[in-house]
């Protein structure tokens, strides 16, 4: 038994009031995920894959299927999990300073005397290099910093498994790659489960272990592939080596090839 | 020069003191003529008589006590409401109507029923002073309420949140600038309601003695009255804005990234 269990997930919201069209965000999607595992979602954005992992998260219900956890359905948010929000400027609360958004989860979760509270907090905001920060608010902070306050957040919390949807891709090249890298070290310093949906192909191929491809048409994946890059992973080396590239024309075939069809409705382009 | 044009109020609080200059100047250069317009200067030595007789102690503290009375209740009730009728569409649903209707009633259309039903003493003061302030801080907070971003209820959710600490810990933070927002409308209301108010019945307050002074052909100390509205206003509106800063700086420092 797989520790994640995504068994035929299909989610449709209702008719449209002047078309009558019934909208498909998801339709059958089947995905098992072990313990342990850093699994990246790849795929055109409208593709329902931010869908599927609220739906994982417990914060949007299926229409049907169902998602396990350690065997167990997941009904609402599921306490060992955390979620990354892609809008860090929304999900980061701005009447808060930092050291009291990294507070937030924690104090709701565990009754903590204010030293210990305190002690922890500078703990995870040393981890993710935003000492001397404590006491400014979102606003005085880049777009970077405040997906790191989100990470230190959910951290705290000590989840098991990480939900991230599309966590880097409002933040410019040069910071994603250092939060990319700070989340596969965070990824190994905490034996995180983290589950990763990124329309960013290369993205998806650096970090993970393993990617799954969703194609335009919301169905299900139309690949599942185990990425052999060795780990520690180096923008340098890594993103240079015959492999990466391999990966990334397979993957970038299935996303396109699968858009040429669907555009042109041409049978048998199949590769 | 021009950064002190820019970055004080000085030209604003000169062009005020040029204005009472021409109305002094208006009367002493003998140019106007009128009982009804006396120098600023007479008015200033009635103002300064009735200050420390402590007549305008005596009208204005019955004043402010039903200003504060109503503005508190209009706060309290109207915050608590607005709450429910954000946050549940079925509270919204059922008072949204009837919101709608009272609301555009102006204020003097319905003090002859609160006299019918109060009678002329305070509570028919305080009642005119709630019924018309509570409607900017009941709209303002239940559309604030409706305004918070899914993300950050989703975030609180994630977080395991039950409902109570989602609506005290983000819906009411987040919402609290349209809240004050709503807050300082009604401060405004406060003053004009309880003037009115004391106009209409009473035998006190700062409306009444504007109104007794003006019958008494007491000129400049009725003008001495309007001007002490006027200042109460501004300071009323000063504390509020000073409050305001204290409890929401993350607000303006936000917004003022925003604007940049």
């Amino acid at each position: 038994m797989a520790y994640i269990e995504i068994i035929g997930v299909s989610k449709r919201y209702a008719p449209h009031k002047q078309n009558g069209v019934e909208t498909v965000a998801l339709e059958n999607v089947s995905l098992e995920i072990d313990k342990g595992n850093l699994v990246s979602i790849v795929g055109p954005s409208g593709c329902g894959k931010s869908t599927l992992l609220q739906i994982i998260a417990g914060l949007v219900s299926s229409s049907s299927g169902s998602v396990l956890l350690n065997g167990l359905s997941v009904e609402g948010p599921p306490f060992e999990m955390i979620y990354v929000f892609q809008q860090y400027t929304k999900s980061i609360f701005p009447w808060k300073s930092v050291s009291e958004n990294v507070a937030f989860g924690l104090r709701n979760r565990k009754h903590l005397s204010s030293a210990a509270l305190h002690a922890q907090c500078a703990e995870y905001i040393s981890l993710v290099e935003l000492c001397g920060f404590e006491e400014h608010y979102p606003w005085q902070l880049s777009g970077g910093m405040q997906q790191r306050v989100a990470l230190a957040r959910g951290l705290i919390c000590q989840p098991d498994i990480l939900l991230m949807d599309e966590p880097f891709s409002s933040v410019d090249a040069m910071t994603r790659a250092g939060l990319q890298d700070l989340l596969l070290r965070l990824w190994d310093d905490f034996s995180l489960t983290v589950l990763f949906v990124t329309h960013d192909v290369d993205e998806a191929i650096y970090l993970a272990e393993r990617v799954v491809v969703m194609s335009a048409s919301s169905g299900p994946f139309v690949d599942d592939l185990d990425i052999a890059l060795p780990y520690p992973r180096s923008q340098l080396v890594t993103r240079e080596s015959p492999a990466y590239s391999d990966y990334r024309r397979r993957i970038h075939q299935k996303i396109f090839c699968e858009k040429a069809v669907l555009a042109n409705n041409i049978q048998g382009v199949g590769l | 020069m021009s950064r002190v044009l820019k970055e004080t109020k000085l030209s604003g609080f000169l062009l005020v003191i040029l204005f009472l200059i021409l109305w002094e100047l208006s009367v002493a250069s003998g140019a106007i003529k009128l009982v009804s317009w006396p120098a600023f200067s007479s008015v200033m030595r009635a103002w300064v008589k009735l200050i420390v007789d402590g007549e305008m102690l005596r009208q204005l503290t019955p004043s402010l006590e039903r200003l504060a009375v109503g503005y508190m209740f209009a706060v309290v009730s109207g915050v608590f409401i607005g709450l429910l009728m954000g946050y549940f569409q079925t509270v919204h649903n059922l008072l949204e109507p009837l919101v709608e209707i009272l609301r555009p009633i102006p204020p003097p259309a319905y003090l002859p029923m609160a006299i019918l039903f109060f009678g002329i003493g305070d509570h028919m003061k305080v009642f005119m002073i709630v019924f018309a302030c509570f409607f900017p801080v009941l709209l303002n907070t239940a559309s604030g309420v409706k305004a918070v971003d899914p993300v950050q209820i989703n975030t609180g959710r994630t977080f395991g949140l039950n409902s109570r600490q989602i609506l005290q810990q983000i819906i009411i933070p987040a919402a609290s600038p349209h809240i004050f927002t709503g807050m300082r409308i009604s401060l405004a209301v406060s003053l004009i309601l309880t003037v009115i108010a004391e106009m209409v019945a009473g035998n006190n307050g700062i409306g009444f003695f504007i109104l007794l002074t003006q019958r008494s052909f007491r000129v400049s100390e009725m003008y001495a009255g309007v001007i002490t509205v006027g200042m109460l206003g501004y300071l009323l509106n000063l504390l509020f804005l000073w409050a305001e800063r204290r409890m929401m700086g993350w607000h303006f420092g936000a917004t003022a990234m925003d604007v940049r």
